[in-house]
């Protein structure tokens, strides 16, 4: 089939791989400011275990093509994907705006993109109204097949899925999405299809059901702190529950992305007017933003709200390791809640140093570093904001002769809090209930 | 000599009895067409109509030569060029200096005081900005969600007013902020609200202009107590959970507040005149700094009218000269403040202030006690409200009453629930058009009535009418016509008091009775002290009783 695929992020790329891999003549479109040069010698900005090679491959093999302008796309497919990021759902709308002027025949297009609830639909309207006035009306087909690739098993993940979710409000589309698909259901994997709508919701639950479960860690691991046990050992013990899992209970000092960000989150206004909020959403992302800075009031209350003068080695940058992006990341609430009690931050991270000076500019009090160690040079104390793997096991003598004190406040719970002592560290985690030890 | 024997006052006397006693205002109206294009001043977005006043054009022009017999505009000079017109103080009065652009402020006995009224307002500027940013912050490093007011008379009436009325300007980032105001003494509505809000999260704001008062100093060591259980360390206590607005700094920093959590002003801003200052935080904190900006501009534009337009244009003076004909000559001693608005539920309390304890004096600023009334009673209601309470005293009473209605024409334009505009703007012109019928019921009484409705009504249907009032239209309410709003009574009772010959900027009848209330303290915590009136002692005695 002819495929083509707007957006080279990580959905995208695996998508486009994927596709081609089985057969499929794929054209991938770099709509979202992508240096194409780059892409097209397989060189991608984020790490996704074997997706460099396999790009490599079908881009040798031509079965998977490169193209700047989407013309080339929309000339291109008999079915359409979009895999932009949430926050580009504008630049979708345009997109598929365009692709329906563009194409006067009737259009198949799988929306991969995370957006806020009823985007399948909106999207459908909006194509629909571009071609007002023409001949055939309904002829635009808009499935929805949300994500569930989990980085560091992507391509395994859309290859070989445990189910497939997709979206499909007519026959017809469905069809032809679904032989597209057949290779990847040859097995274990199931097909679910209910309407576009629904997918959307599930999604959303979804979403919502893994930002609850942090949340709610964080809020027990904040009680930990004060009834004097460890969360550590009461996590183990939480996830041992086969009803409850290990995933997403690991408390910390917040979570950010875009897929947890509040427009995503947010029912009323996107669905319909008359849509309620859920409390329980509302809830738990307010509980996240107060979550991102328990760093910052452990080191007020430790440092008895005398701050100013300070300067503080900060680890991690992202919203999540092996990223550079760093969408409402804690460590930005972080680090604007030390500034502005006159705090000196400096900064490493593995990735995203890039990413900071873009958002904040040049500032004084912000330094940004080329190592842990460079971090700790001269620094009142530690903060951990990111589990990059690296931050797991530093060399602690040699942290603690850079620093000025012995002081971590750890906001991923990397460390252990009585070996932590017996390196005369002083040491903060998340529910560690320091005080105790 | 007493202003009463002067000429001017003489003529408006001998000219009330020849042409005024006997005529009603239906009269008024129909002899003259024109009367509305005669008394009324349309000035920025303000509208003044006195036509339903009993006056005539002669009333009018004997008005105004009072006011300059007076030397008006030599006094309103001496006021804006901050010469000791509080005479019994030896103080300037410079509220108006405080919300001038820099370069129009005067030097005060050589001394420049912009710099410090702007240094002051930057500062204030600046913890809005903290606290709005959520980086002020709480003993536990948590963000300030509430704000309590501590202050009473001018250090609460002010903010409370304009912060009730300006709600719908609520600055995007004070969403979460909600701002709360305890003035009491008897600690009632501290007691309340300290058992809703967080200690970590609550920032009071000690607003005393002598930071003596005890009403305010009792709720401000209550709300140091309720802290105190969390926070042993009284530096942090303070520091995060008080900032202190008054004009004497040693005493804040004798209680305890770092000078950084300090805000200034002067002697030279009387406190019923202070919401202007630094005492206006909380309305800063509601409506942002642009929006405070904007309140004092609205207000600046009103005090540049007072001192350039010719008095027969001068809203302030001609509300002042009314005040003085209805009082003085026609007999008036009651006045109510009608405001056709919710929002400005608060203005009646806040003027009742501004008015009563500036001139609510009978003595001459010379000390000779005066032979003539000077400020009427004032109280007032959100008017659609008073309709349904003492209207009926208006209408068919025994007492000459005077009334300002005042109402803003423009109303939802913006900012209402899904749904509800349509309905809410109809509701506006259902509440402009009683404002309109209630003036013209209390001036014209059963004349508004066609002849054959009027005829056969028994007597206790029957309406007098010929009650005065003047109408006071709005364009729209925003933070700069509120200011304007203030500033306009602001001036209107300073003219007042150069008529009446008055200081209006001391107060010197709230000061016997804090006296007399501290030995009676004593009296009641510790059984001390004997009292030579047998009402006293009755009292004391029943209190004890209970208390045991």
């Amino acid at each position: 089939m002819r495929v083509s695929v707007y957006g080279c992020g990580l959905i995208g790329l695996v998508t486009g791989v994927a596709l081609a891999d089985v057969g499929n003549d794929v054209v991938l479109v770099a709509c979202e400011g992508e240096d194409i040069e780059r892409l097209r010698a397989a060189d991608i900005s984020f790490e996704e275990p074997g997706l460099k090679e396999r790009l490599q491959r079908e881009l040798a093999a031509g079965r998977l093509r490169i193209a700047a302008d989407r013309e080339r796309g929309f000339e291109h497919g008999q079915v359409h994907m979009l895999a932009v990021t949430s926050d580009h759902y504008e630049t979708g709308r345009e997109l598929l705006v365009a692709l329906a002027t563009h194409r006067p025949d009737p259009i198949t297009v799988v929306n991969q993109s995370t957006f806020s609830m009823g985007a399948a639909l909106r999207l459908k309207e909006a194509m629909l109204a571009a071609r007002e006035g023409e001949e055939n009306l309904n002829d635009v087909y808009l499935l929805v097949l949300p994500s569930f690739l989990q980085e560091g098993a992507a391509i395994q993940g859309f290859t070989r899925p445990q189910r497939i979710l997709l979206g499909a409000d007519e026959e017809w589309g469905l069809q032809l999405v679904q032989e597209l698909l057949r290779p990847f259901l040859r097995n274990q994997g199931r097909l679910l299809t209910m309407p576009t709508k629904a997918a959307e919701f599930t999604k959303y639950a979804i979403n919502g059901m893994l930002a609850t479960k942090l949340s709610f860690m964080n809020e027990m691991a904040n009680l930990a702190d004060q009834i004097g046990v460890d969360i550590e050992q009461v996590r183990k013990g939480v996830g041992s529950d086969p009803r409850i899992g290990y995933d997403y209970i690991y408390p910390g000092c917040g979570f950010g992305g875009l897929k947890f960000s509040e427009e995503l989150l947010q029912l009323a206004a996107t669905v319909e007017e008359n849509v309620e909020e859920s409390f329980l959403l509302r809830t738990v992302l307010d509980t996240n933003e107060q979550q991102k800075e328990v760093l910052f009031r452990k080191a007020w209350t430790h440092w008895q709200t005398r701050m100013r003068g300070k300067t503080v080695a900060l680890l991690g940058a992202s919203f999540k390791p092996n990223t550079d992006h760093i969408d409402n990341s804690p460590a930005l609430v972080l680090m604007e809640a030390l500034w502005a009690q006159g705090v000196t931050v400096r900064l490493y991270d593995p990735k995203a140093l890039e990413r900071v000076k873009a958002h904040y500019g040049p500032r004084d009090d912000l330094v940004l570093c080329d190592s842990l160690y460079q971090a700790a040079e001269g620094s009142d104390a530690l903060m951990i904001a990111t589990e990059w793997k690296e931050f797991w096991s530093p060399d602690f003598e040699r942290l603690g002769e850079l620093m000025k004190a012995r002081l971590i406040f750890d906001g991923r719970n990397l460390y252990n809090p009585e070996f932590m002592k017996e390196l005369g560290f002083t040491y903060f985690g998340v529910g560690r209930s320091t005080a105790f030890v | 000599m007493s202003v009463r024997q002067s000429p001017a006052w003489q003529a408006l006397e001998r000219h009330y009895r020849e042409a005024i006693e006997g005529a009603h205002l239906h009269q008024l109206f129909s002899a003259d067409p024109d009367r509305f294009d005669r008394f009324s001043v349309s000035e920025q977005d303000y509208l003044l109509d006195f036509s339903k006043h009993r006056i005539t054009e002669q009333s009018f022009q004997l008005l105004l030569r009072l006011a300059e017999q007076q030397q008006l505009r030599d006094w309103i000079d001496r006021l804006f060029e901050g010469a000791p017109v509080n005479s019994s103080e030896q103080r300037s009065a410079l509220h108006t200096a405080l919300r001038a652009p820099a370069e129009r402020t005067p030097r005060l006995a050589g001394e420049a005081i912009a710099e410090a009224i702007h240094g002051n307002l930057a500062r204030m500027g600046e913890m809005v900005a903290q606290i709005h940013s959520g980086h002020w912050r709480g003993y536990s490093g948590k963000a300030i969600t509430d704000v309590v007011n501590l202050g009473v008379g001018g250090s609460d009436l002010g903010p409370f007013m304009a912060c009730h009325a300006l709600e719908e300007f609520r600055d995007p980032r004070a969403r979460g902020l909600q701002v709360h105001f305890v003035s009491s003494i008897d600690g009632s509505q501290l007691a309340e609200l300290l058992k809703r809000l967080n200690p970590e999260t609550t920032l009071f704001v000690l607003s005393s202009k002598s930071f003596t008062t005890i009403d305010t100093l009792s709720n401000a060591e209550t709300a140091k107590g309720w802290l105190a259980q969390k926070i042993s360390d009284e530096s942090i206590l303070i520091g995060q959970h008080f900032i202190g607005c008054s004009a004497r700094p040693e005493k804040m920093s004798e209680w305890g507040i770092p000078v950084s959590n300090q805000l200034q002003f002067w002697d030279w801003v009387g406190g019923r005149f202070s919401l202007w200052s630094v005492i206006g935080l909380p309305i800063a904190l509601l409506i942002g700094m642009d929006g405070f900006r904007q309140l004092l501009a609205g207000a600046h534009a009103i005090d540049q009218h007072f001192r350039e337009a010719p008095f027969e244009r001068n809203l302030p003076v001609i509300m002042a000269l009314l005040g003085v004909w209805t009082g003085n000559f026609i007999g008036v001693k009651g006045h109510s403040v009608l405001p056709y608005d919710g929002r400005l539920k608060f203005l009646p309390n806040y003027l009742t202030q501004l008015e009563m304890e500036s001139n609510g004096k009978s003595v001459t600023r010379g000390g000779e006690r005066v032979d003539y009334d000077t400020c009427p009673i004032i109280w007032g209601e959100v008017g659609p409200n008073a309709q349904h309470a003492y209207y009926q005293l208006l209408h068919q009473g025994t007492q000459p009453v005077s009334c300002d209605f005042i109402a803003p024409v423009r109303r939802y334009r913006a900012g209402t629930a899904a749904g509800t505009r349509a309905q809410l703007q109809s509701q506006q012109q259902l509440n402009l058009a009683n404002c309109l019928a209630q003036s013209r019921v209390l001036m014209f009484g059963d004349q508004a009535l066609p002849v054959e409705e009027r005829e056969g009504r028994r007597s206790d249907q029957h309406y007098e009418g010929n009650q005065c009032s003047t109408t006071l239209l709005i364009k729209e309410l925003t933070p700069a016509t509120l200011g304007g709003l203030v500033a306009l009574y602001e001036h209107k009772v300073f003219v007042q008091s150069v008529i009446w010959e008055i200081n209006p900027f001391d107060q010197w009848g709230v000061e016997l009775g804090k006296q007399i209330a501290k030995e009676t303290h004593r009296a009641i915590a510790a059984g001390e002290g004997d009292f030579d009136d047998s009402s006293t002692r009755g009292l004391l005695a029943f209190i004890q009783r209970v208390q045991r």
